[in-house]
């Protein structure tokens, strides 16, 4: 039986109820992207995930999530006042503390802007429990009681086919935070 | 099987898994009574199969990278582990301690005598008896072949509830090892439970046969309800007899006021096991804290202090587990143990990062400037190098206070 990411299983079982967008706002979240044109969004109150091709080739996915809210692996939280190395080191030591994802490399950690605020970057590899190996591109930002976050992530092999990587610089691009 | 079991540990010792999986390749077969007399080790195949897995097992976790590197360390323990083995033990079973570097506190041995060792409990021990304690215990499980006692007695009462259909399907999968957890714990809890007390015994005796401080054995269950005082009880099932410890404890006490009376002392090796553990201790911390757990990076770090008072590091990590914390007086106590680090070394580039950022969050611009210039003169290739940089601009940039 093949076993997905936490991240992944969300996914698949939200894909059940999928829809199409388009270039659109996602009004329940205080955040926006544009969609891209042939993406899908995937319906789920607590993320924004889209793909073009099935969340197991490639997905982005946002979320805003309180930053007293405690992270799952290692019960951390952020505080307002939180600069961006700090939060970008809490999110390290949770992929680090992530049981579901083995052979964990960061290639990158690097300040970034994120809709206009100061926020990092991450890039990593991890090989998921049925041993695919996945790069993501992760950006983080705290704006308010909040912390923002998108990234992109896909199997190693079509991490930057089909375009998708452009595609993750539009969004990014039009990320805003309302 | 462990003596310890905390949150977050896996709720699987090797045995236990070890046993679930051998039930899996032969349910349905006819298995041999639970008596191991004039039966001598590895003369059967389940005893065999069972020696071969845990193998498999822990060459998977020796691979996994998850063992600590510390050869002195390594040999202390093993040493530790050969002083206490009786010569009644079979040749065939040999006895080899693994060091493995997760902050929660678990030791397990498999049936072939391989045992782990957390660096999370090597720090949370007082002294060499308290670890002679924790292996004998463990190699006691594995000279009673205890699982293979579980084993055969799981398979002759027939694994409850287990789908044919799923037979042999067992791949490692956790849904799977979970709903195998159901079926069988209650049969397993069974065997271990007696299990327990019976490894506790023979390990005391072990530990009076060695010379070793027989009550410190009594100290390990003192380190555990600790541990549950601050963690809370653990989240997930638990395998075997854990939730008696006050049981074991009492049987222990028992047997110190009868068979052992007399003996109320015994080697300690407090000073011998101090010095083996100091960098398990500056380690450890640093697992815990990258965990989230600050009291127990704490604890660590406290002890580390009493034993090397002037460690610039240790104060280091002593102020990232306050400020991580957060909180008004945390970040004071935070501020204390930066600034103490850097008087004892001022080229370590950390604590001035970490007062570097605590200033410029409180917006004391040149302070923090001041840091952050030493940290990129001190550490140019600090891995937060763009970050300092672009804090340092930010400090230029709006000039004053």
């Amino acid at each position: 039986m093949i076993k997905r990411t936490a991240a992944h299983a969300i996914v698949l079982m939200i894909m059940l109820f999928f829809s199409m967008a388009g270039a659109v706002a996602a009004a329940e979240f205080n955040f926006s992207i544009d969609i891209p044109e042939g993406w899908w969004r995937v319906n789920t109150d607590k993320y924004l995930v889209i793909t073009k091709d099935g969340a197991f080739r490639h997905y982005i996915l946002v979320q805003e999530r309180p930053l007293l809210l405690p992270f799952m692996n290692t019960g951390k939280t952020l505080k307002p006042d939180s600069l961006p190395s700090e939060v970008a080191q809490v999110i390290v030591d949770e992929l680090v503390a992530d049981p579901n994802l083995t052979e964990l490399q960061l290639i990158e950690n690097i300040p970034a802007t994120v809709a206009g605020r100061p926020g990092f970057q991450l890039t990593f590899l991890y090989t998921d429990p049925a041993g695919i190996v996945f790069k993501t591109v992760y950006y983080g930002c705290i704006q308010g009681d909040r912390f923002y976050n998108l990234r992109y992530s896909a199997s190693e092999q079509s991490y930057f086919e089909q375009e998708a990587w452009r595609v993750f610089s539009g969004v990014r691009n039009s990320f805003q935070i309302n | 099987m462990p003596i310890w079991c905390c949150k977050h540990m896996p709720s699987w010792s090797g045995m236990f898994t070890l046993c679930m999986a051998m039930l899996l390749m032969t349910l349905g077969c006819a298995v041999a009574p639970v008596k191991f007399e004039n039966e001598p080790f590895l003369s059967r195949t389940d005893e065999q199969m069972l020696w071969r897995r845990a193998e498999e097992e822990q060459q998977a976790v020796i691979q996994g990278g998850k063992l600590y590197d510390n050869v002195s360390l390594a040999a202390y323990v093993n040493q530790v582990a050969a002083v206490l083995r009786p010569d009644r033990f079979p040749p065939a079973l040999k006895f080899k301690v693994y060091i493995t570097s997760d902050p929660f506190m678990n030791a397990y041995a498999y049936p072939n005598g391989g045992i782990f060792i957390t660096t999370g409990l090597i720090a949370r021990l007082e002294n060499e008896a308290q670890l002679a304690a924790i292996l004998a215990h463990e190699m006691a499980h594995a000279a009673g072949r205890d699982a293979l006692r579980a084993y055969r007695q799981c398979a002759r009462a027939g694994a409850p509830e287990w789908p044919a259909s799923r037979r042999g399907r067992w791949n490692g999968d956790r849904s799977e090892r979970d709903e195998l957890d159901e079926g069988l714990s209650g049969c397993l809890q069974d065997v271990g439970r007696r299990r327990e007390s019976a490894a506790d015994a023979c390990g005391l005796d072990m530990l009076v046969q060695a010379k070793y401080d027989p009550s410190e054995a009594l100290r390990v269950f003192y380190h555990q309800k600790a541990a549950l005082a601050i963690d809370g009880p653990p989240t997930q099932p638990v395998a075997g007899s854990h939730p008696l410890w006050d049981e074991r404890m009492k049987a222990l006490e028992q047997l110190l006021a009868t068979i052992y009376k007399g003996i109320n002392s015994g080697k300690l090796g407090r000073a011998a096991y101090d010095s083996q553990i100091q960098p398990v201790l500056l380690l450890n911390a640093g697992l815990n804290l990258r965990c989230g757990r600050y009291q127990w990076a704490r604890m660590d770090l406290e002890r580390y202090l009493q034993i090397q008072p002037g460690d610039a590091r240790a104060h280091y990590l002593l102020g990232e587990s306050f400020q991580q914390q957060g909180g008004k007086a945390q970040i004071k106590n935070a501020l204390e143990c930066y600034q103490a680090a850097v008087r004892l070394d001022g080229g370590y580039a950390a604590p001035q990062k970490a007062l570097g950022l605590l200033h410029f969050k409180q917006g004391r611009r040149q302070l923090a400037r001041r840091y952050f210039q030493s940290v990129l003169a001190l550490a140019p290739d600090d891995k937060d190098r763009l970050y300092i940089a672009g804090y340092l601009a930010e400090c230029q940039s709006k000039g004053e206070p």
